[in-house]
């Protein structure tokens, strides 16, 4: 099916009003999605991007497709001076511009040829391309392996995070406490210092 | 639904409503209607239509059987579908089909029926039911010559059984809006059935069904011979081997034939063709491949036009359970590839570039893209679960990020001739700039296997050096949760009792404020962000440089030619 460049260049014209965001929690619906940033702007379509083989625990992406492309890029910019939240915190969302290959329902390019070559085990070629061929495993291994350091990396920060929350949360829980057992007034007697009402 | 405004966009048809029927729905903002006219044909309640999928290589077969317009002015129509046998081959064990069959599905599940944009809907089909049902009215042989298909058995949706009994309602429809409407004269078929006349000019030939030993297709009909299969018929003088036989007399000696080949875009190819040898009883086991080739050849040197079976929505099968559907439909060329997938090895068309001498083959359109973009029976994700667990799943690895899917399919098609359902893997954080992932469903394990094992031993290069790498395809762990890192809760009690007048102002995003501790997280997270894109740029820097190493000891050796 050709594609004219005229639809193509449309096209062309839709990534660049689409947003990537990234680093988002599983929470996050396209209702979601859609109502944090129509704040800024108006939303056209949010499409989530599947993740049919890296590892679960990998946040969810999606494009957001704005009316204009000021509208994307102003967001693109406040989002990447100041943490977004969606859908809870401290983990902000990012959000980037949208490349091509992101989009599922991509046109082809117009006018481009794909031409294929079979190379049997004696052509001269064969042998870099088998080369290339155990290349390109080790290169989606190397992926693999650093993606789950990525991760892993990830769930240490929120671990460490959660304990840092607990601790400044029990920290609160002393004082409140102390405040409504009348605790803090009788040292505050003792002491001869005026407790103002905070 | 996004898709679906974008076409709406793009072609916009003619339409109109017909006979109204009763307004309904929750707020009486519902019109249903009888009748209305798409594109210029009239649509009935009850028609059966062919629905385009862009996934599928042939339209899928429903019955209208509710046909409305939603308040907000969406056109709406409920379909019940007809499976064909290749759909449903997992359970049809070895059992014989007519060569137009298609079973009704019925009982409850998924598949049964879909509520459909109206827009999908492609054309008419015209479907007859063959049942011997005292509540069907039988078909006439006129009925059965216009007939695109038939069906007189029943495909459980649920139970995923075959049976030949209809029940009185099928999704909450009288079942006798399946049956034919109406009533004549019951033709008398018993063991034996005429099943129908055809008159070429002045050519006639009647053709005799016999019910075989098996009993498995009783007293059926298999009508709409097509063309194809007279000839086929008459050229071969065979064995009787199969179950069902067809019995072919014909009368008359050089003869001249005319018929129309509807064709999908609504005009006609009057096809002639002169045949001078002709035996006067023949019997038939199965249709073969290469016959069926050798009838593609002779029309169009009889012709000079091309006509394809499958562009003309009328493509003939004859599906034998142990023949492969998938090899069975005609690629571009017209050349059918019809192996047997029982022998595991698979051969290439005659004319496509497997003959190894690393000639530069080019991959162009298949004809047959035109379909809609936005009508999908099921999502990817189920069809790619269950061709995971049948081992029909490849993930090709090393393709240009920015093939297309489509340009993934055709790739296949024409480096293996296998038809095949591709989609290339979205772009996205960590997806390396350097490769394109696609995962491919092919039609059987056998064809997947072959593959795999092909693009092993020998190498497929596309395009700019890229050779394929192929494996088969593995999904993400199901009983691995999903685990979001990074969003904590603050125990409930305290945080109403902060924030009990807050509360409602909480919305689901927002900006952090700076100075608080959610912010100086944050900033944590910023930092680990900014780490790993290091750490992923690194990555792939190396991986390039090492990639165009090896590229260029290739261009070095071409220099040195």
């Amino acid at each position: 099916m050709a594609v004219s460049a005229e639809e193509y260049a449309k096209f062309e014209e839709r990534v660049k009003r689409t947003i990537y965001m990234d680093n988002l929690s599983f929470e996050v619906t396209e209702n979601v999605l859609k109502h944090a940033l129509d704040q800024f702007g108006n939303v056209v379509n949010v499409q989530f991007i599947p993740n049919y083989i890296n590892a679960q625990s990998l946040p969810r992406a999606a494009l957001v497709e704005m009316e204009t492309r000021a509208q994307a890029t102003a967001i693109i910019a406040e989002m990447n001076n100041s943490p977004f939240m969606i859908g809870g915190m401290p983990r902000p969302a990012r959000a980037s511009y949208a490349a091509v290959e992101m989009f599922d329902d991509r046109p082809r390019k117009p006018g481009r040829r794909i031409t294929y070559q079979w190379l049997d085990p004696k052509d001269p070629d064969f042998e870099v391309a088998t080369k290339i061929k155990h290349l390109t495993r080790k290169h989606a291994a190397e992926a693999d392996f650093l993606l789950n350091r990525q991760l892993e990396e990830e769930e240490k920060l929120a671990n460490h995070q959660a304990e840092t929350l607990k601790a400044n949360y029990k920290k609160y829980q002393l004082i409140d406490g102390v405040l409504t057992d009348g605790t803090a007034n009788k040292l505050a007697k003792n002491y001869n210092m005026h407790l103002s009402d905070a | 639904m996004p898709d679906f405004l974008e076409v709406k966009e793009e072609e916009i048809l003619e339409f109109s409503w017909g006979r109204k029927r009763s307004v309904g729905g929750p707020n009486n903002d519902v019109q249903f209607y009888d009748s209305f006219t798409y594109d210029g044909i009239e649509y009935s309640l009850y028609d059966c239509v062919y629905m385009w999928a862009d996934d599928q290589p042939e339209p899928y077969i429903g019955k209208l059987v509710k046909i409305w317009e939603t308040a907000s002015h969406k056109k709406k129509v409920k379909v019940v579908w007809f499976l064909r046998p290749i759909e449903i081959r997992h359970w049809l064990g070895d059992i014989k089909l007519l060569k137009t069959e298609i079973f009704l599905a019925i009982g409850e599940g998924k598949g049964l029926f879909n509520l459909n944009p109206l827009e999908a809907i492609s054309g008419k089909c015209n479907v007859v039911c063959v049942s011997k049902d005292v509540r069907n009215a039988q078909a006439t042989e006129e009925d059965l010559r216009d007939a695109d298909y038939v069906f007189f058995r029943t495909f459980d949706v649920g139970s995923c059984k075959v049976s030949t009994d209809f029940a009185d309602e099928v999704a909450g429809v009288e079942v006798k809006h399946y049956f034919n409407l109406r009533k004549v004269r019951k033709s008398s078929l018993n063991t034996e059935l005429k099943a129908k006349t055809e008159t070429f000019g002045s050519f006639t030939a009647h053709e005799v069904i016999k019910d075989g030993q098996t009993g498995k297709i009783p007293n059926s009909l298999a009508p709409d011979i097509s063309l194809d299969e007279q000839i086929n018929c008459r050229v071969q003088n065979g064995s009787t081997t199969g179950a069902s036989q067809f019995e072919l007399k014909v009368p008359a000696a050089n003869l001249i034939k005319g018929t129309n080949f509807p064709m999908k875009d609504g005009t006609s190819i009057r096809v002639k063709m002169k045949f001078s040898d002709i035996s006067t009883s023949t019997k038939v086991p199965d249709i073969q491949a290469q016959k069926k080739r050798k009838l593609q050849c002779s029309l169009d040197e009889a012709t000079g036009a091309k006509i394809q079976s499958q562009s003309s929505g009328y493509e003939e099968k004859f599906v034998n359970v142990k023949d492969t559907f998938s090899n069975n439909r005609s690629l571009s060329k017209g050349v059918n590839v019809n192996d047997k997938i029982g022998n595991s090895s698979y051969q290439l068309g005659p004319d496509k570039g497997m003959k190894s001498e690393s000639q530069i083959m080019e991959v162009t359109s298949r004809l047959n893209t035109d379909s809609s973009k936005w009508f999908k029976l099921q999502s990817w994700e189920d069809r790619m679960n269950a061709a995971y667990e049948k081992g029909t799943l490849v993930l090709l690895e090393n393709l240009d990020p920015s093939y297309t899917s489509a340009e993934v399919e055709e790739i296949v098609s024409h480096a293996f001739s296998q038809q095949v359902n591709a989609k290339m893997i979205q772009h996205s954080t960590f997806s390396g700039p350097n490769y394109g992932k696609a995962f491919v469903i092919f039609k059987s394990k056998d064809a997947a296997d072959s593959v795999i094992y092909e693009l092993k031993r020998r190498c497929l290069m596309i395009g700019d050096q890229r050779p394929v790498v192929a494996r088969r395809g593995k999904l993400k762990d199901p009983h691995d949760t999903q685990k979001f890192f990074g969003h904590l809760s603050i125990p409930k009690v305290w945080f109403q009792k902060q924030h009990e007048d807050k509360r409602n102002a909480v919305s689901t995003s927002h900006y952090s404020q700076r100075n608080t501790v959610e912010c100086d997280m944050a900033m944590e997270w910023y930092g680990l962000y900014e780490r790993s894109k290091l750490w992923w740029e690194a990555l792939h820097k190396a991986q390039t440089k090492e990639m165009e190493f090896l590229r260029n000891q290739n261009k070095v050796h071409h220099l040195r030619e």
